[in-house]
């Protein structure tokens, strides 16, 4: 996904939240761990790996710790595209 | 419901991502993951197995299977408490956790499934695994590959699974088109193949003999495809050219790595290509749905696979696209090469061979003498148990039963003092047929049930099937003097129409469903006398 702009990461993050939770995720809701019965342990792993295949980023041990909701999602892919990007090692 | 074209198009379309290179989760996701057979999986582990569940759906739904997953509790002690029927079983551990590894431990627990019940037993194992369980049913999966292929990105330890994404990914493909295909169907058996654009640059009828390019990715589509063959998977050309340029083709261009005589059937018209792979497939002497079509053209393949239920297709959308296709394409690959496969080519050409002897003798009894047949019988032999498993599930012309026998069941029966079980060979001065024919049966006091007859279609032609069945069941009676009756059980089916009739002349009357015709077993002392040898083997 190397094209992808930063301001549309977002609602990218939402369209792969709705595909592995299997339910339409709108552009206002807001997507928790703690609200969302079918994000458990090992759903947080699927959500992931999706977000890590897709992006073409890697998030660290305390970035997969620090995951609660679809915003910080977006929040650490931004990140690491932006940064990717400034060392010119986006894939 | 969806038509057999539209169906053969989708499938068209979901290649690219099943067979990518690497298959991306959000691509997956977008696949349709119901529909097919219904597959009940139980998964018995001690390490999650969610992530790899979670992307094999549209892989398990591209070869045809609807499954469904039922996973234990993390138990490192393989108790399979709580545990229920299922199609399949899967053993899918952390070896790790187990510091010696007891061999001995696993093959128990195993021992007891397999006691449990007669599904497929299926073990990932990884490359320094040390297991080689023999027991009937039971598949080691070797891991190996995959970790090899993905290297250093096999393992992740960020995240508890021990997995990387990537390999679960892989390790899903691998489950519904490497593992469990060979565990619950019979292998594909020959691979038909269009000629333009897909095993070369160009058209023949355009660019002539010397104007088709063979290029390098083109050249290891032909490598491949010869792999295949020298593994048992016939091959076959349906191509839309004129029959003496085909042939003129393969004469001359000596850079193919693909030669004539690889193939085992040829069928070059101008007709439509549904009814080239119908001839080619009588060539072979095989039903349509163990055929695989590869084409370059979509519509091709919608046409063939509208007029032939059950054909399988890939379109060759690029050659190194196909190559890829056919290392994981479900029911090619993960097969063990038995010896019916490595004879299968050979006996076909011998077959051609015979039908010219035999149009050319003036007397059938002479005919049949020249070939000096002989027949090989044994009873309830172990070694044997994988063939007989595969005749009794993949015969559909000649199979008086439909018993369609796990190798698990076949073992069990040839265990079984109740269950005499008979093996067929064949061989004459033209080919070695090897292990054709099966008769599953059951004793029942005086009476035998014949339960299945299951005869390979190479077995047929050379009138003599009733002289190796009625030998067989000769051989079961005389070490069963209590015999009185023999009682043929019949299952019909849409292609057992030979059978049915050999059992109506055989018995003398005609099985409907459900019937059981039977001989007295005085008929069976009245052998014909046939030219032929009959060896019984221990």
């Amino acid at each position: 996904m190397a094209n992808i702009t930063v301001n549309a990461v977002e609602p990218e993050v939402r369209r792969l939240l709705s595909l592995v939770l299997h339910r339409p995720v709108g552009e206002s809701d807001e997507v928790s761990r703690a609200a969302e019965p079918a994000w458990d342990s090992l759903k947080h792993v699927e959500i992931v790996f999706l977000m890590e295949d897709h992006f073409g980023v890697r998030f660290s041990e305390p970035d997969l710790n620090g995951i609660e909701s679809a915003s910080d999602l977006a929040r650490i892919v931004k990140t690491k595209l932006t940064r990717a990007r400034a060392c010119g090692t986006a894939s | 419901m969806q038509t057999a074209a539209a169906t053969s198009l989708d499938r068209a379309e979901w290649q690219r991502i099943v067979f990518a290179e690497r298959p991306r989760r959000a691509d997956l996701l977008t696949l349709p993951a119901a529909g097919g057979e219904p597959l009940r999986i139980n998964v018995h582990r001690n390490r999650p197995f969610e992530p790899v569940a979670a992307c094999a759906s549209p892989f398990l739904r591209y070869a045809g299977w609807d499954a469904s997953f039922v996973f234990s509790d993390y138990d490192d002690s393989l108790s399979f408490s709580g545990w229920r029927p299922a199609d399949v079983e899967l053993i899918w551990l952390d070896f790790a956790r187990y510091r010696p590894f007891d061999r001995s431990w696993l093959e128990g627990r195993i021992r007891w499934l397999r006691n449990a019940t007669a599904a497929p037993i299926l073990v990932p194992a990884p490359v320094d695994g040390d297991l080689a369980v023999s027991m009937a049913g039971v598949r080691i999966c070797p891991q190996g590959p995959i970790q090899g292929a993905l290297g250093s990105r096999y393992l992740d330890s960020r995240t508890g699974v021990d997995l990387s994404g990537e390999a679960c990914v892989e390790t899903a493909r691998h489950l519904a088109f490497v593992w469990l295909p060979p565990a619950l169907r019979p292998r594909i058996k020959a691979i038909a193949v269009d000629l333009d654009n897909t095993l070369y640059h160009g058209v023949l009828g355009e660019d002539g003999v010397n104007g088709v390019e063979m290029t390098p990715a083109h050249a290891e589509l032909q490598r491949r495809l010869v792999e295949l063959q020298e593994s048992g998977a016939l091959l076959a050309i349906v191509s839309k050219n004129e029959r003496a340029d085909v042939e003129s083709l393969f004469d001359r261009r000596r850079d193919f790595p693909l030669r004539r005589e690889h193939f085992s059937a040829v069928s070059a018209s101008w007709g439509p290509k549904s009814a080239g792979l119908r001839a080619a497939a009588a060539e072979m002497r095989i039903a349509l749905e163990a055929v695989l079509f590869i084409d370059d053209n979509p519509g091709e393949l919608a046409e063939a696979a509208a007029h032939n239920p059950g054909l399988h297709t890939l379109h060759a959308s690029s050659p190194l696209n196909t190559v890829r296709a056919l290392k994981l394409y479900p029911g090619l690959n993960g097969y063990t090469s038995g010896d019916a496969d490595r004879l299968r080519a050979a006996d076909l050409a011998a077959a051609s061979r015979r039908a010219r002897e035999q149009a050319a003798s003036a007397d059938p009894g002479e005919y049949l003498a020249s070939l000096q047949i002989e027949i090989g019988l044994a009873l309830d032999r172990a070694e044997d148990v994988h063939r007989l498993h595969e005749l009794s599930m993949k015969t559909n012309q000649f199979n008086t039963g439909f018993l369609r026998l796990s190798e698990a069941q076949t073992a069990e029966r040839i265990a079984s003092e109740d269950c005499p079980t008979a093996s067929i060979r064949l061989r004459d001065r033209l080919s070695d047929s090897g292990l054709v024919g099966a008769i599953f049966t059951r004793l029942a006091g005086e009476t035998l049930h014949v339960e299945e007859i299951a005869l390979s279609c190479r077995a047929l032609g050379r009138q003599i099937e009733d002289v190796m069945i009625r030998e067989a069941l000769a051989g079961i009676a005389a070490r069963h003097p209590e015999i009185r009756e023999i009682l043929f059980s019949f299952q019909a089916a849409p292609r057992n129409a030979p059978a049915r009739q050999w059992l109506a002349r055989f018995t003398g009357a005609e099985p409907a469903p459900g019937d059981a015709p039977g001989v007295p077993r005085i008929r069976l002392e009245s052998r014909d006398r046939l030219p032929v040898s009959i060896v019984w083997q221990t």
